[in-house]
């Protein structure tokens, strides 16, 4: 008999101590119920809605086994010194998602469960994504090794810079800024997030002066270079259109706002870049307005890990140092997740579930934002060698423009990794490095003088539990 | 790394930087050129990489070995990483009876010939 009506939530959806199956997908959330919610029902809400269920009894619950496709609540804690706020954990059978499909795991678990009224505030903090449902995705048209090989570029950060100001440059003023960058000593320039095709610099003639400062920044060098083009666009087939033309001009490396054009336009395109050999660089323009509040959205782990899926060779991943929000032991779990194979949870790096990537492309994280030479030591230090630095106004900021700017960034990164291979510690001996290395280079010197004190330490508007926000 | 933008390694650097990537378990292996093109991958092999070498003075010995049979070449130390299959250190020695080319303050290009001779170079 169909028995018509509302039940609890929990009646179905809170199952605590389930095991967890391997084949599960995990999810941690933060929330908050209304007052009179209990924990445990709040996170039983939160497993139905984003499940199977729905606010009343349906008789069509009955045409199929509910129990094979429901979500569980298996778990809930109080956050850590947060009042009324608590962690819920809930198991999603593999049936539910689609396979080589992030939108399906968006819409289902990142859906309408977050504008529910029963939940005051709900944060999606970290996602465990089962090796089953990894192996239906192919991940970084590169990778970290590749990328490497292909520019032959060892042994060493990659150094880039943003192309300023951002907006409003004609092409070939553009292309001038560009060669001044590369010939000086970065090997990559970039497009802003925001630039697609103004008025003022169409994109076609963006390609066409940029990659003559890449061939002859080349030339000048006896390096590999290049310049991310943007080829964020109204629809997909634009956007495959600019892809084609900077593949045709002989460009080693694209970029696309992977937010911003969605997750679908964005599997397209790293697809595309897989077939015909070309190098991704990702921006994660709009996460901040999904990720940046600690009480409610979606962590940019869970960000990073959906981009790791859908495929990209570069991630900004924040900079610590720089202008811009990132908590250090958050970054630090970030960037374990783009590069490493496999990562172990760890509560106090944000990581709430072991991940294995199965040989998915490592990422280059990007630390981008405010950062100068003076922040190389330490930038050294928290990334390593398989990062990109992108020093934007601290390359093109420089007293004597923006050649003496890259040469002052290329000489302090080259002085760092030679004295770390000399067995020097950069965390004591930084300072001492680049002082030394600007002894020699009168570029160094007069960009250590221009941003000598320049730092940017505010607190964290996310802080990771345990530390007051 | 690319040595234009500091100094050339003086002999003790460069047993420290040898010293080091064996220290991380790295495989070194020497390479050279006499046409560096930066598209050319393959620079020709100076014997086979040094599998399982630990001592610091056999590896300095190659690389002095290379520079001294190939003037004029460019010789590149390599320290290998064969579980990621990467170049975990790159590190370029020096022409040897050739000219170095050596980027100095203000962008201009010096050339370090063999004596020890600077000739400028404009760019």
């Amino acid at each position: 008999m169909f028995d018509a009506g509302v039940r609890e939530y929990r009646e179905a959806y809170w199952h605590p101590g389930y095991a967890p199956r391997d084949t599960d997908v995990l999810a941690a959330f933060r929330f908050a119920p209304q007052p009179a919610v209990a924990p445990e029902e709040g996170i039983a809400a939160v497993a139905a809605e984003s499940s199977t269920g729905t606010w009343t009894q349906v008789w069509t619950d009955h045409l199929t086994t509910l129990s094979r496709y429901q979500a569980r609540a298996y778990h809930v804690e109080p956050a850590p010194g947060r009042d009324g706020e608590y962690l819920g954990f809930v198991a999603y059978p593999l049936d539910l998602f689609e396979e080589g499909s992030v939108p399906s795991m968006m819409a289902s678990i990142a859906g309408n469960v977050f504008g529910f009224k029963a939940i005051r505030s709900l944060r999606l903090e970290d996602l465990r994504i089962p090796l089953a449902l990894v192996k239906t995705f192919a991940g970084a048209p590169n990778g970290i090794v590749v990328e490497r090989d292909k520019l032959d570029k060892h042994g060493r950060p990659l150094v880039g810079a943003t192309l300023k100001p951002k907006l409003g440059l004609s092409a070939r003023n553009y292309g001038r800024a560009c060669l001044e960058l590369l010939a000086g000593g970065l090997d990559f320039t970039k497009d802003d997030e925001n630039i697609t095709s103004q008025p003022f610099m169409r994109w076609g003639d963006r390609y066409l002066f940029v990659m003559e400062a890449v061939r002859k920044a080349e030339q000048e060098t006896g390096e590999r270079k290049g310049h991310y083009l943007n080829v964020t666009a109204p629809d997909c087939e634009q956007m495959l259109e600019r892809a084609e033309f900077a593949k045709s001009l002989g460009a080693p490396i694209i970029m696309h706002d992977y937010l911003v054009g969605g997750l679908t336009a964005h599997l397209t395109l790293a697809n595309w870049c897989r077939r015909n050999g070309m190098l991704l660089h990702v921006h994660r323009a709009l996460h901040a307005v999904l990720d940046r509040q600690k009480d409610h959205g979606i962590h940019f782990r869970v960000l990073a890990k959906w981009l790791r899926l859908a495929g990209g060779d570069h991630l900004h991943a924040g900079t610590v140092v720089g202008k811009l929000e990132g908590d250090a032991n958050a970054t630090a779990g970030i960037i374990a997740l783009l590069r490493d194979d496999t990562v172990r949870a760890n509560r106090s790096l944000g990581l709430y579930f072991d991940q294995e990537w199965a040989s998915l492309p490592a990422v280059f994280p990007v630390a981008s934002g405010g950062i100068h030479v003076g922040h190389v030591p330490a930038l050294i230090s928290l990334f390593g060698d398989d990062c990109v630095l992108q020093f934007g106004g601290g390359s093109a900021g420089h007293p004597q423009g923006s050649r003496a700017g890259a040469t002052a960034v290329r000489v302090a990164v080259d002085a760092c990794v030679r004295a770390r291979g000399e067995g020097r510690d950069l965390v004591a001996e930084g300072e001492r490095v680049l002082k030394e290395a600007a002894g020699r280079s009168a570029e160094l010197a007069a960009a250590l003088e221009t941003w000598a004190g320049v730092s940017f330490d505010y607190a964290a508007v996310d802080s990771m539990d345990g530390v007051p926000a | 790394m690319n040595v234009r933008y500091l100094p050339e390694l003086s002999a003790e650097a460069m047993a420290a930087q040898v010293t080091t990537a064996l220290a991380r378990g790295l495989t070194a292996s020497v390479e050279f050129t006499l046409d560096a093109d930066p598209r050319d991958h393959y620079w020709r092999l100076w014997k086979l990489p040094m599998f399982g070498v630990r001592d610091v003075g056999a590896v300095l010995a190659e690389v002095r070995a290379c520079v001294l049979a190939n003037p004029g070449a460019l010789v590149r130390l390599v320290g290998y990483d064969p579980v990621r299959q990467m170049r975990a250190v790159s590190i370029l020695v020096g022409r040897a009876g050739g000219a170095q080319v050596e980027r100095r303050a203000g962008g201009a290009q010096v050339e370090r010939r063999a004596g020890g001779a600077l000739v400028e170079r404009s760019q």
